[in-house]
């Protein structure tokens, strides 16, 4: 090989080196920074019962451990809410042994992508029913598509205004089944970091004329708490659901 | 007829029952200075007694779920950090009382409290003005004790009224603070009785009739 065809020789291998970098670099160019975010599955809820393993949770009297109530209120709870047709994932299930941290309840409901996220807890201390969203403040705007990465602590941030609307909801659809409750806000850890719409629901006894100091261990206090929570997850559902795309050609 | 050496017996018993008494009494008379001494030593002198103020303290509600402001004389020290352990432990005593409206067990429940200027790097208080804006100011680091939380009531309503009550509490008494966090002994704690996080720094603000969740800081 003379000098002459070396040199085209090396010529065509830096031109060819080259142009695959320039496609690369255009090709990082122009892929997002992110995946979207995936849709919400609009059948599926994600329950939370509180504490569990070896973190009993409050201790409500008679021996009865917070784990235990929440546990028993999910199960009744997902059962209704199979029949409605909704696919129920649970947080934690009977026989976990260990505490699960609010960071592993987390990423089960932000795997999920469920319609909705509901904590479930009860408590010695108030009266009635508590349902409770996230202290972080509303996002008016959503964040730009490229910007979709989140930090962890405030992954709610831009569910705020749908978990308001959800727990306005729950807040009527209790109050229907013959429960008052009040709606409020706090700083719960698994909440903060859900991305979905989620609320805390607290379960105080009840103390009225009818019931006096009624914990949420009583069944039919806690049938009257499911009806009140599937009616609100039905009509979450209906409300929230995009209506169907109109079929070409009709006027 | 007594024997003769019998009565001197009889006298020299006697006269050690009179030695030996003296000696008692003086014994008893110097451990009474003794004490006395120690007692002068000891200042037993009152303490300059600090003058009553109005004290603001935001009273927290289970029935209502809600936070209100009460005020009451309270004779508070002059130092800052002993001031604001002073003014919470009175804060989370009258949850002790007898029909209280936020029922806490009695006990000791504020270790310390201590008052860091902000910004805490002021080169990350530059980035923007929005974070500038938000820390000027103090942050307070609340140092309550592990028996307080430990036996704190376990809910997410009334873990959230203690924490308003105790941030109404330093919005209302100590303007510069902006920020307030919670350590537990001296360690970071993740919740206070299982629900209310204490892991973020909470913004000082009024809590007062409305929603009792203390706002975050960014």
């Amino acid at each position: 090989m003379d000098r002459r065809s070396k040199f085209a020789f090396c010529l065509l291998v830096c031109s060819a080196v080259l142009t695959l970098t320039a496609r690369t670099v255009r090709a990082q160019e122009q892929a997002p920074a992110g995946q979207p975010r995936p849709a919400p599955n609009r059948s599926i809820v994600l329950l939370d019962p509180g504490h569990g393993g070896t973190d009993p949770g409050a201790d409500l009297g008679n021996k009865v451990a917070e784990k235990d109530v929440t546990f028993a209120l999910a199960t009744k709870l997902r059962g209704a809410l199979t029949a409605q047709g909704f696919a129920v994932v649970l947080t934690r299930d009977t026989g976990s042994t260990e505490a699960l941290t609010a960071e592993q309840r987390a990423v089960t409901a932000n795997r999920s992508h469920p319609m909705a996220c509901i904590s479930l807890h009860a408590t010695r201390s108030g009266s009635g029913v508590h349902v409770y969203t996230s202290a972080l403040p509303v996002v008016s705007e959503p964040p730009e598509p490229e910007l979709l990465l989140t930090r962890w602590e405030t992954a709610q941030e831009s569910f705020v205004a749908q978990s308001l609307q959800f727990a306005a909801a729950v807040k009527t659809s209790l109050g229907t089944a013959g429960l008052s409750a009040t709606t409020s806000t706090a700083t719960v850890p698994p909440l903060d970091s859900m991305t979905c719409p989620a609320v805390a629901i607290e379960f105080s006894p009840l103390n009225t004329l009818e019931s006096a100091d009624k914990g949420i261990d009583d069944a039919r206090y806690q049938d009257s708490a499911v009806r009140g929570m599937v009616a609100a997850l039905v009509k979450w559902r209906t409300d929230t659901t995009p209506p169907p795309a109109p079929a070409k050609g009709t006027p | 007829m007594i024997p003769r050496y019998q009565r001197v017996l009889f006298w020299i018993l006697s006269i050690a029952i009179l030695l030996i008494t003296l000696f008692l009494l003086h014994g008893c008379h110097q451990a009474r200075e003794k004490l006395t001494r120690r007692r002068n030593v000891t200042p037993l002198a009152a303490p300059v007694a600090a003058p009553s103020e109005t004290v603001r303290l935001a009273l927290a509600d289970d029935a209502t779920g809600r936070v209100v402001m009460s005020e009451r004389e309270v004779a508070l020290p002059q130092p800052s950090t002993a001031r604001a352990q002073a003014l919470l432990t009175r804060l989370i005593a009258e949850y002790s009382y007898k029909n209280s409206a936020h029922p806490l067990e009695s006990g000791p429940s504020v270790d310390d409290v201590f008052f860091v200027d902000l910004p805490l790097h002021a080169a990350e208080a530059t980035r923007s003005s929005r974070t500038t804006d938000s820390t000027a100011g103090q942050l307070a680091v609340v140092n309550l004790r592990g028996s307080f939380a430990d036996h704190h009531p376990s809910g997410i309503g009334v873990e959230t009224l203690t924490i308003s009550s105790i941030i109404g509490t330093i919005y209302a008494n100590f303007p510069r603070v902006q920020a307030i966090r919670f350590v537990v002994d001296g360690h970071q704690r993740d919740t206070l009785a299982g629900h209310a996080d204490l892991t973020r720094t909470y913004r000082v603000t009024n809590t007062e009739s409305r929603t009792p969740a203390p706002e975050l800081l960014p």
